[in-house]
């Protein structure tokens, strides 16, 4: 009998870390550096201290999210490390990141920005042509990602060793 | 000795950060939190979770399901 390969052990935790990574790349870069909008600036337009604020606090939330996400992706990941069932790829794992970037991209900006229209990416008079092309780019990682998880078969040998069996007394 | 000092520093450090604050009780910080926390706070907060909770159950399927599983040819040793 052989023990099979498990390697969601792995992509999970890639996807996790990778969500993580956009939803702070997005809150860091377009809610506070460049501060093209916030999580409910279409819904309180941010034109004064009160409705910085009130954004700001949504924004501290999704952030709060954000963070657990992440945290499950580096608890799963230290748990893939362990396991000797668990095809310690390099290749898998990058796709993973770039398969969970790019979903954030693509399952926020369809939810967020086309049906909830809580905010827009850079609302103005080409927001339209923003929101897709927010979207074009989380499905190019996805693909990307994809394609290289998809490569990361051929990478079978694991971090962890298997465990020696236990003496009998 | 240095716990004093220690001490001494982190009282110095919650003064400033106490002083330096966002104003918890002036007229602008009461009209925020009445304005977050209203009727439609945990609408709110249902909205913006919805994106990361689709995106949690899709992780939770690749971890069950991940790349069709294959023969490693290794003697199973659980």
């Amino acid at each position: 009998m052989s023990e099979r390969l498990h390697r969601g052990g792995l992509i999970a935790p890639g996807a996790l870390l990778g969500i993580g990574m956009g939803g702070f790349l997005d809150g860091i870069v377009l809610h506070q550096i460049l501060q093209w909008h916030h999580m409910l600036s279409s819904v309180v337009a941010p034109v004064d201290v009160v409705a910085i604020k009130y954004n700001m606090v949504f924004d501290g939330l999704f952030h709060a999210f954000t963070w657990v996400i992440t945290a499950m992706g580096i608890a799963l990941l230290w748990r893939a490390g362990q396991r000797s069932n668990v095809p310690w790829s390099t290749r898998t794992f990058g796709g993973s990141l770039a398969l969970g970037f790019g979903s954030f991209n693509l399952v926020e900006g369809v939810i967020d920005h086309h049906l909830l229209r809580l905010h827009h990416v850079h609302p103005g008079v080409n927001e339209f042509g923003w929101d897709v092309g927010f979207l074009i780019f989380g499905a190019v990682l996805v693909i990307g990602g994809w394609a290289l998880i998809w490569r990361g078969r051929a990478d079978t040998a694991p971090r962890a060793l298997p465990r020696a069996p236990q003496r009998v007394h | 000795m240095p716990f004093r000092a220690i001490g001494v520093v982190v009282l110095a450090l919650s003064m400033w950060a106490r002083a330096a604050g966002a104003c918890p009780d002036c007229e602008s910080a009461r009209l925020v939190q009445a304005t977050v926390f209203d009727h439609r706070f945990w609408m709110n907060l249902v909205l913006i979770a919805t994106p990361l909770l689709v995106l949690s159950v899709m992780c939770a399927w690749l971890y069950r399901l991940g790349i069709e599983p294959t023969d490693t040819g290794r003697p199973e040793h659980e």
